[in-house]
């Protein structure tokens, strides 16, 4: 199991590696010039030469990209280029709030989700398995954002039950909550029915495996099999598709933080993408990627704990 | 003598899209306490679904007629519940492969504690004992420490004999085995089925041992009974039905038994012809169709399945005779 997690851990820096090459590559690939684009088309030539200077772009790209690394490495992601804070300040006040949002988000409809996919699974084909079916298959095509704008027209606006903007107030843990009912509910519910599909379709084929006849043929009761015996099998396929869509979800939960003006990741790359503040931008995608690859990486060894025969190739 | 199973005009009946699918069709059959009987048929002789209906383990789809009865007990009277209370108790089973029939995700010991969840009054530790004592009958080394691992850590025939000590701690009165040596290599077979033999006195019932294999019939049991395309076309002691096989697909199986071939030749002999689908069954005897002995009476009536000699034979030739 040590020999797992050391393995993983190692391909993660690898992914987070190229991570930073690609990109470093991007900013420098991508045409126009940075002066020109940061400081608008009125700028004098003598500001944009200035700009260059402060911001290193007058050096060679080898120099800048060992720049660029040496100065993640030491954990500088560079200052904003309007309020002059630094941007691992920025990032760092917004994280803790994304991942709250995603982390509720997901986390609720796990709840929801995956007692949905069991009762589905136990009574294929029933009334409940249809009503349920019909709910998940109508909220999964639901994009979060428009949900998020109706939420907020319907229970911030018109029925004033919930707060509409921000995150709360600090240290007030009441406010924070209500503030992120909404959200969160507008992140969840398209993956409730996403989760209760997968676990459906993957319970009902681990219940046709040949160890539950075993158990069945012992007498061991079916609803013990099915969650005490099936439902560890069945979430390891469901673990490792909510592995992958956790890029999904953070983005989702960006767009919903836009929406209901949340301070977060999302509000930050949105307004460093408006004012054309690039390090701030170039911090937020980083933290991101940073994000996914530790997302994947608990998948990987959430799916060890419940697989014992992934952990044995060392 | 006590019949532990007794099936009388039994018979199970599928709801297919095409129509019902009789599976199998007016089994009479007895076992009695202590012996070890051996059922044979080809793929699609009934015989999975003979087993399946013993275990009370058929498919809601399935429909059964007759009667089927374990011990006292008519099987198919009893409510859902009470049938399923048989499981795990008084029937036990050693699936046909080893290598799917374990949890894959739980330790062996926490698994051969669970079948013993009908055993009340005694602790888990004092499961997992018993469970520990089991595998070292079976034959298993260092049984301490295969409790602790899973399956995949173990060999196909380690994970039988798992499976076969899984059976008999829940002290069946009926062991039903299901092919369980079809999916091991010739050498582990023989082991495995040394095993149930030296084990049969740990039985205190009978062992129904489902094959293809005429040889491990010849080997462990004492009665055997031929399937057919969802019939019982013979059956009585190994020794009589093995020695003067009365039913024309008894013997043409044997023939078939490359153990039992004297003369060396180019091509093993077959059967000419295929296993009629239950879609589309001969009018009178079901074999009539692929039969080298046929005569006119076996194309319209159906014979019965009459007693001859020591043997139960379902023929119009041995009829006749």
């Amino acid at each position: 199991m040590i020999s797992y997690v050391l393995r993983q851990v190692g391909l993660s820096v690898g992914v987070l590696v190229s991570a930073i090459i690609i990109l470093f590559s991007l900013i420098y690939l991508v045409p126009g010039d940075p002066a020109t684009i940061a400081l608008g088309p009125r700028a004098s030539e003598q500001q944009k030469i200035v700009f260059r200077q402060s911001m290193g772009l007058d050096q060679p790209v080898p120099v800048q990209a060992f720049h660029f690394v040496s100065k993640l490495a030491t954990g500088d992601l560079g200052t904003d280029l309007l309020t002059r804070q630094p941007v691992l300040r920025l990032v760092g006040a917004a994280l803790p709030k994304t991942v709250t949002l995603a982390l509720t988000g997901l986390g609720w409809a796990l709840l929801l989700g995956v007692p949905m996919g069991c009762i589905s699974a136990m009574r294929p084909d029933s009334m409940t398995d249809r009503l349920i079916g019909l709910v998940s298959t109508s909220v999964v095509a639901l994009p979060s954002f428009l949900l998020a704008i109706y939420l907020l027209i319907a229970f911030a606006v018109t029925l004033r039950w919930l707060p509409a903007m921000g995150a709360g107030e600090p240290g007030d843990i009441g406010d924070q909550i209500q503030h992120l009912i909404l959200p969160a509910f507008a992140v969840g519910l398209g993956w409730v029915g996403y989760i209760a599909r997968l676990v459906r379709a993957s319970l009902l084929e681990t219940l046709q495996e040949n160890h539950v006849r075993t158990y069945r043929a012992f007498g061991v009761s079916d609803t013990r099999i099915a969650m005490r015996y099936a439902l560890p099998i069945a979430m390891i396929p469901v673990v490792a598709v909510i592995g992958v869509g956790l890029g999904n979800l953070l983005s989702g939960a960006v767009l919903v933080e836009v929406v209901f003006s949340r301070p977060g990741l999302g509000s930050l790359a949105h307004d460093a993408v408006t004012t054309r503040n690039s390090p701030v931008l170039v911090g937020t995608v980083l933290v991101t990627t940073l994000l996914y690859i530790a997302a994947n990486l608990s998948t990987d060894i959430l799916s060890a704990l419940l697989d014992p025969r992934l952990r044995k190739e060392a | 003598m006590t019949a532990i199973i007794d099936m009388n005009d039994f018979s199970i009946t599928y709801a297919g899209e095409r129509g019902p699918v009789p599976a199998v069709r007016g089994v009479n059959l007895t076992l009695e306490k202590g012996r070890i009987l051996g059922l044979v048929g080809e793929s699609g002789s009934g015989k999975s679904s003979l087993v399946s209906a013993m275990l009370a383990l058929l498919p809601k789809s399935a429909k059964v007629s007759g009667r089927l009865s374990i011990g006292a007990d008519d099987l198919y009277a009893l409510s859902e519940a009470q049938r399923r209370a048989m499981r795990g108790q008084r029937l036990a089973t050693v699936s046909q492969d080893p290598f799917t029939a374990l949890n894959p995700v739980i330790r062996i010991g926490a698994q051969l504690v669970e079948f013993q969840h009908r055993l009340k009054g005694i602790s888990r530790s004092q499961k997992l004992e018993r469970a520990r004592e089991m595998l070292a009958r079976v034959g298993i080394s260092d049984p301490g420490t295969r409790l602790t691992q899973y399956p995949h850590q173990l060999s196909g025939g380690l994970r039988q004999r798992v499976a076969i000590a899984a059976a008999l701690l829940v002290n069946p009165s009926i062991l039903i085995a299901d092919e369980p040596t079809t999916a091991l290599d010739a050498t582990t077979e023989a082991e495995v089925i040394e095993i149930i033999r030296e084990l049969r006195g740990a039985v205190d019932g009978s062992i129904v041992f489902v094959t293809h294999d005429m040889g491990v019939v010849a080997r462990l049991c004492d009665d055997v009974a031929v399937m057919y395309a969802g019939e019982l076309v013979e059956s009585g002691p190994v020794a009589e039905v093995l020695e003067r096989p009365q039913h024309p697909y008894t013997r043409a199986l044997l023939a078939c038994d490359p153990a039992r071939i004297e003369t060396p030749s180019r091509s093993l002999p077959t059967i000419p012809g295929t296993v009629p689908s239950p879609h589309a069954l001969p009018a009178g005897c079901i074999f009539s169709p692929r039969c080298g002995a046929v005569i006119d009476i076996c194309r319209s009536v159906r014979p019965a399945f009459l007693p001859s000699d020591q043997s139960r034979v379902a023929c119009h030739r041995t009829e006749a005779s």
